[in-house]
């Protein structure tokens, strides 16, 4: 499913001809399964960020290669990449990122509306997302009328709406209190069972990484080991 | 090139401060001839009519000469405010590639200002017509050429969030590149006066000849254009800000495609400029707090002291603001 193989990547600092190559990841291996939950941990600075960045083709590696769901992605150009996140990825952030000006209903629609599916068979879709993440009475609230785990929710329905195979998420509970993190946390485990999705989640927070059917510390952009646990 | 997602996404992201821009836009140029309107009537009601003049003069200062304000803000919001509050990363995770992302942005923006206002400056000619007042001066040259202005001050900001990674050093960039030719050239010449006891002018063949040189090398500046002495210049000035867009447009566009997204909250996307510039802040912290040090007291004790002065909160200011990431 996403198969990282042997990356490095580094930043160039310094005068041209006298650079220096501030390497961020070194010879970084791994493999998330399909319908796993992989968490990535390190402390701030550590390359996980980075990491996340490869594997949603933001930056391209310096060396090595990336595999996701069979297709080498590792020489994509910027027109592919999006494609292929259009067809494969969703996304969720650490602070929400809903658009202010469109409703819950709105901000799930939204990546439909891009893909170009009709209003008709958006509705539906749309609906049925926010009856699974509990916001069905909330669909014609405002972000800013909805609380942090709500708010977090409207995302992961976005993320979800196009059933992408992979969900990136980037300290996913990292802007919420510790009930609507178990809350959110629960979610994302009920949606990898019924969904098979595979979650890829970016986070420093332990209660987090307990919730991955595997874990890859980073130290100093190496890998320090990964603890898989049976799916 | 310009989505209609993203145009739509643009628009509900930004939907307030776009609908305030068009709306201050529309109504700033009308609004001025309103203005003189009313006085004129005010006029008319307290003296003898033969005191009163109905003079439309647009060289005098006019509402629309702040025409460049919502241009600042529209780039900010756009740019700044999205890297700073983290929703570039989202937008980065939809399906555009970064140079639909920066048309968009750019056009909507360009869209907004020049369309406004030509729609501010119709209807400011059919108040004229209405009114009628008795001169009208400099109505064209000036509702045109704040156009241009507003539109590179818009290019130029937008330009500087390409580089920058938060909303602050998106506006300090803006500035110091508004100011950046007066930096460059005016600060060393006046501290070349301190120490050679000179005056710069004294080794031209005239006064006027240095003074023209000066003046023309103003219109280089581009903060210059924020008051409207331009109005009495050329016409054909006019073209110095409309190349200045164009520059600050590819700069922007260059700079939006080619720099990473990862080092949104800091100051400089592309970390090989963090050092150069908190060099040349240093600098001209030094230089310019020389001269403002000499100045004080016409002594080269003060300027010595300015200069260390200067060095300490150059290298403050830079480090500071270069160096600490605002977004974790």
């Amino acid at each position: 499913m996403i198969d990282v193989q042997h990356i490095d990547h580094s930043f160039t600092i310094g005068k041209k001809g006298r650079e220096n190559e501030v390497p961020v990841l070194k010879d970084v291996s791994l493999s998330v399964a399909k319908g796993e939950i992989a968490c990535i941990v390190g402390r701030s600075g550590s390359g996980k960020s980075t990491l996340l960045n490869l594997i949603s083709g933001y930056i391209s590696p310096t060396k090595g290669r990336i595999v996701i769901n069979g297709t080498d992605v590792t020489g994509f150009n910027e027109k592919e990449w999006a494609q292929f996140r259009l067809d494969h990825f969703g996304f969720i952030f650490q602070s929400f990122q809903l658009i202010p000006g469109l409703t819950t209903y709105e901000n799930v629609e939204m990546p439909l509306a891009l893909k170009g599916i009709k209003p008709s068979e958006r509705k539906q879709k749309v609906q049925d997302m926010l009856k699974r993440v509990g916001l069905e009475n909330h669909a014609a609230h405002y972000p800013n009328e909805l609380s942090g785990g709500q708010q977090q929710r409207v995302s992961i329905a976005r993320a979800l709406i196009l059933n992408p195979s992979i969900i990136l998420a980037d300290e996913p509970t990292g802007s919420l209190d510790s009930e609507t993190e178990h809350e959110v946390l629960e979610l994302i485990q009920q949606l990898n069972r019924e969904r098979g999705i595979t979650f890829v989640i970016i986070t420093h927070d332990d209660e987090v990484a307990s919730i991955g059917h595997s874990k890859f510390q980073l130290h100093d952009g190496v890998l320090k080991g990964g603890i898989t646990v049976e799916v | 090139m310009v989505d209609r997602g993203l145009l739509y996404r643009e628009w509900k992201q930004n939907q307030v401060v776009i609908l305030l821009s068009i709306a201050f836009l529309v109504l700033a140029n009308p609004l001025s001839i309103v203005n003189t309107y009313l006085s004129y009537q005010g006029c008319l009601d307290r003296q003898d009519p033969q005191y009163c003049d109905f003079i439309v003069n647009y060289s005098i200062s006019n509402l629309i000469d702040i025409n460049w304000v919502p241009g600042v803000i529209l780039a900010v919001c756009f740019l700044g405010m999205e890297r700073s509050k983290g929703t570039m990363d989202f937008i980065l995770s939809l399906p555009y590639n970064r140079s639909q992302i920066f048309q968009t942005k750019f056009w909507l923006g360009g869209f907004v200002i020049v369309l406004s206002q030509l729609i501010g400056f119709l209807l400011a000619w059919l108040l004229i017509l209405v009114y009628n007042p008795e001169h009208v001066y400099f109505f064209e040259h000036s509702s045109i050429g704040v156009i241009v202005i507003s539109f590179m001050a818009f290019s130029l900001v937008m330009a500087a969030g390409a580089l920058t990674g938060n909303a602050f050093a998106q506006l300090l960039t803006a500035f110091s590149a508004a100011i950046l030719p007066y930096l460059i050239i005016a600060l060393p010449v006046g501290n070349l006066e301190v120490v050679f006891g000179a005056n710069i002018w004294e080794i031209f063949p005239s006064p006027e000849s240095y003074f023209s040189l000066a003046s023309n090398l103003s219109n280089l500046v581009p903060i210059s254009y924020v008051v409207n002495e331009w109005l009495i210049n050329s016409k054909y000035l006019l073209l110095i800000p409309a190349v200045m867009s164009m520059l600050f447009y590819l700069i922007g566009f260059i700079s939006f495609k080619k720099l990473p997204s990862e080092r949104n909250g800091h100051f400089f996307l592309w970390n090989r400029l963090d050092r150069p510039v908190q060099i040349l802040v240093m600098a001209f912290g030094i230089l310019g707090f020389g001269l403002f040090g000499y100045y004080t007291g016409h002594s080269i004790i003060g300027y010595i002291l300015g200069m260390i002065i200067g060095a300490v909160a150059g290298f403050f200011v830079s480090y500071f603001s270069i160096y600490k990431k605002t977004k974790v």
